[in-house]
């Protein structure tokens, strides 16, 4: 059998920021080391390959050279090829981008990666919803659902992998990449956006801290729970189709194809406007009923201010608690920490009307009462 | 057997008989019993047996049984028996409530009044099966305060369908389903409600469970509406904690028009102290394979009994067995039933096991079988929380649990990558059952639910948690040992891709041969993991 292909790529700086309170790593690892602050990234990335046990037999490592992968390999006892050389000890994102597209002219089977959201952003530019990829987790910001819950699982789950014999019954779910801009972040402006769905690896039993039902049965439940939603459309409202996988799921049942990352307006079965924003809705909401249908952010249970700012307080005044559905499947829900929905919408007074319980449709016939709270 | 002996883990190796499957075995011409010609009298007067099926019954090819002599056929079973266990291990299994199946029992259910009855003779020919099913109906009505039980569901979700075809005659006679279509559950009440309830055409409403270990009262409120049909809840679910608000769910859920089915799956721990119609229940469901000390899994079929209040009963599928003047009857003539959920009048063997263990326990043994397997539950979870890796689920709730308790490997696994597949694979090196991890969806990591109920000893328990406590150590030590199990067993890891892969799966011989080919002929055998 051929060997399990694994890309290995360390962000060195990954989580340095972290500790002294800068908010990411972004362009500013100097900054960082200054503080005071410790690499810890190679260290967690040794965490994962120890986890690796038998399974390192089966596996050929591709990694990135020195501090960005194959100096943890080297420390894990693991012979690796490396594809790609960092320009200087100060890696960037650049080298990160160099390594990977190094990697999936290599046929990959999975690039395992070491930081944080930044990372995660800057691999999936290129792989992504090809090649698969996962996240050990050492970064500062982790909104994007790529991580594994820990270095130890992420090890896990490789080995799992390795373990299939056949490797076309892997599992894969489209998981979200996040990103927050660091400079605004700093300023007190949080402003996430949503990049793309990466493709993730899934074991059920190890990924996640939750064993739900059947992928695929999840999913087909919300392709039928989205056609029963379309085919309830009220045709003198304007809906407001919120971005996201689940979401776009309505779009698909009218036959009408929209934009992944950004809100769709429709109105009678038609698309009016793609990728709108806070303005286009208000302007064209006016004289007629608004209805919104969001989802979720897997992994931390966001339904606003995560990704669709432009579903805006006001937005979402206009409509009205009763005419916002939302929709996200079963195990989405389950997996979430603290089994919580959170709203951020920047405004207080409306984040606490939100509060509360709100039925999920995870299903054509299912509904599942999730508490939403505040900030 | 002192505490000593009963924690000194036995050395055990399994029986390897590499045992074929029975249609492998056995010679042409070999027989087990060699019947008697019939007389030549009576031959000569109503013909040979085969005469006497009509033709288009009759098959026309012999059909493909093993030919076997009875000891063979006994060794088999034996071989089988001692390469799995044994079924009399100690097995605290894990949301079930393990119990031993009383020989007497057993003896009972096969007496002739039981095996040679025929659920169409006549009413008034087999009056002492009828006397035993209403009597049981009584003591069942005495434990929960329903009116009404009947036996005829095959299982406890059997049982949860038969409630939901009540729950929609009830609603259909005031005219209301059509309105009231949603069934509300809780993520861990048994997953055989809400797939009962959407099998049944309802939609279902799921509350997740809260701070308290149970579902708040608000997310409740909030999933009532003018369109809730039922609520079907466990109290305790296999959490093990009680919901104190129960009656005041109860309500609220009667004033919005809904009714409420209590599925005591997990009566064990509350069985002879809570009555669930004085609660405010409208019907519960009782499984006697389990609670009831009737053989579960492989020992036979199993009986959910369902019970109502006397306002559900005319909805009840038919027949039900009724007493009046003159003795007992099997009613059918029942306008407003809402049909039949399978044929007659159910697992009748299994009901006189039932009805045996409850007149042996009587009120104060259930009572007391009750304080016994929470006492043991307690007890089990004093001393898992000594055990590395094992942690407790709701550990914010400090009130005791009952009769179950739901725990997580999840610290195990992190620390030692072996969770509860891997330590339930190692346990069955030791001689003891494995664990059955727990229902899903796993909303606590790496979970296992043990349920020590009042039968297995201290002694039992003692030796099961030390085996516990063994593999924890192994893990910590030598994770590769616990992951690489078992290695006392016949075979090591089952590999169960065949079990979801149609190409592969067969559940009769004649399945298998086409998907495997023939075994004898190619000298491979079939092999025991798949």
């Amino acid at each position: 059998m051929r060997p399990f292909r694994l890309g290995l790529i360390v962000n060195p700086v990954a989580g340095m920021g972290g500790r002294v309170g800068l908010k990411g790593t972004d362009g500013l690892s100097d900054a960082a080391r200054k503080l005071g602050a410790e690499p810890v990234s190679e260290a967690r990335t040794l965490r994962a390959l120890q986890r690796l046990g038998s399974a390192r037999a089966g596996i050929a490592i591709f990694a990135a050279g020195g501090a960005m992968g194959a100096s943890a390999a080297g420390q894990a006892g693991l012979l690796c090829q490396v594809v790609s050389t960092p320009s200087s000890d100060e890696t960037s994102a650049a080298d990160t981008s160099v390594a990977v597209r190094a990697m999936a002219g290599a046929e990959i089977d999975l690039v395992l990666f070491a930081g944080g959201d930044g990372t995660a952003r800057d691999i999936y530019a290129i792989t992504g919803d090809r090649v698969p990829i996962l996240g050990i987790p050492t970064g500062v910001k982790m909104q994007s659902a790529v991580f594994a819950t820990s270095p130890e699982a992420a090890g896990d789950l490789v080995a799992a992998m390795v373990a299939v014999p056949d490797r076309s019954r892997l599992q894969y779910r489209p998981s979200e990449v996040m990103d927050i801009d660091e400079d605004e972040l700093r300023r007190g402006a949080i402003s996430p956006r949503l990049f793309g769905y990466a493709k993730v690896p899934f074991v059920p039993l190890l990924l996640q801290n939750a064993k739900v039902r059947n992928h695929g049965l999840d999913e087909a439940a919300l392709d039928a729970a989205a056609r029963q939603i379309a085919a309830q459309m009220d045709a003198n409202a304007l809906y407001a189709i919120g971005p996201g996988r689940s979401t776009k799921r309505v779009l698909n049942a009218l036959n009408i194809s929209g934009s992944l990352l950004g809100t769709d307006l429709v109105a009678g079965g038609q698309m009016v406007a793609r990728d709108a924003n806070e303005r286009t809705i208000l302007d064209l909401a006016q004289g007629r009923k608004l209805r919104i249908v969001v989802g979720v952010i897997g992994g931390q249970g966001h339904v606003f201010g995560r990704g669709n700012q432009e579903l805006s307080p006001a937005v979402i005044r206009l409509a009205g608690r009763d005419a916002i559905t939302i929709i996200a499947s079963e195990q989405k829900l389950l997996a979430l920490e603290d089994k919580r929905l959170l709203v951020d919408t920047g405004d207080l007074a409306l984040d606490r009307d939100l509060a509360g319980y709100w039925r999920v449709v995870v299903g054509p016939q299912e509904d599942m009462v999730m508490k939403v709270t505040a900030p | 057997m002192s505490d000593n002996q009963a924690t000194h883990l036995r050395q055990y190796h399994a029986p390897v008989w590499d045992e074929p499957v029975v249609m492998q075995l056995g010679y042409p011409g070999r027989r087990g019993q060699v019947f008697p010609q019939p007389a030549r009298a009576a031959v000569e007067k109503v013909g040979t047996a085969s005469c006497l099926i009509p033709k288009g019954l009759a098959r026309t090819n012999a059909p493909a049984l093993p030919e076997m002599s009875e000891p063979e056929v006994q060794r088999h079973y034996l071989h089988l028996c001692q390469e799995t266990l044994g079924m009399l291990n100690i097995s605290l299994f894990g949301t079930c409530t393990m119990k031993y199946n009383a020989r007497v029992s057993e003896a009972i259910a096969q007496r002739p009044f039981v095996t040679d009855v025929h659920p169409l003779q006549p009413d008034d020919s087999m009056q002492g099966i009828l006397q035993a099913i209403h009597e049981f109906d009584l003591g069942l009505r005495a434990l929960s305060g329903m009116d009404q039980f009947i036996f005829q569901a095959g299982g406890g979700a059997d049982a949860a369908y038969t409630n939901c075809v009540v729950t929609r005659a009830y609603h259909k006679s005031r005219g209301e389903l059509k309105r009231r279509n949603e069934i509300i559950t809780s993520i861990q009440a048994h997953p055989c409600n809400a797939a009962t309830a959407a099998a049944a055409g309802f939609k279902v409403v799921t509350l997740n469970l809260e701070e308290d270990g149970y579902p708040s009262i608000e997310a409740l409120k909030a999933a009532i509406s003018e369109r809730t049909a039922a609520l079907f809840i466990n109290n305790p679910d296999d959490m093990g904690i009680y919901n104190p608000d129960i009656k005041e769910w109860v309500r609220l859920v009667h004033e919005a028009g809904g009714l409420c089915f209590y599925d005591h799956a997990n009566f064990n721990g509350v069985m002879g102290k809570i009555r669930a119609r004085e609660l405010g229940f409208d019907a519960c469901m009782f499984m006697l394979h389990k609670t009831f000390g009737a053989p579960k899994g492989g020992g036979g079929p199993a009986v959910g009994a369902y019970g109502c209040s006397a306002e559900l009963a005319p909805f009840l599928p038919k027949p039900v067995v009724v007493k009046d003047d003159k003795g007992y009857r099997l009613d059918y003539g029942r306008k407003k039933s809402a049909g039949k959920i399978r044929e007659f009048f159910g697992n009748v063997p299994q009901v006189l096991k039932a009805y045996a263990w409850l007149l042996v326990m009587g009120r104060d043994g259930i009572d007391e079988a009750s304080d016994i397997s929470v006492l043991a539950n307690n007890y089990m979870d004093h001393k898992l929380a000594k055990i590395r890796g094992l942690t407790r689920s709701n550990p914010q709730v400090t009130k005791h649990r009952l009769e179950m308790t739901r725990w997580s490997l999840g610290t195990l696994k992190t620390d030692t990558g072996c969770g509860t597949v891997e330590v339930s694979n190692r346990m069955a090196d030791y001689g003891v059952d494995p664990w059955w991890m727990s229902h899903e969806p796993w909303i606590v990591p790496e979970p296992f639910t043990p349920e020590a109920g009042e039968m297995y000893s201290k002694e039992d328990l003692d030796y099961w948690m030390a085996v516990v406590a063994r593999i924890s150590e192994e893990a910590y030590a030598t994770p590769e040992l616990v992951k690489s199990a078992p290695h006392n067993q016949v075979i090591a890891q089952i590999k169960s891709d065949a079990l979801n892969d149609p190409a592969k799966w067969a559940v009769t011989w004649r399945a298998y041969l086409r998907k495997h080919g023939d075994g004898s002929k190619s000298g491979s055998k079939p092999h025991a993991a798949e």
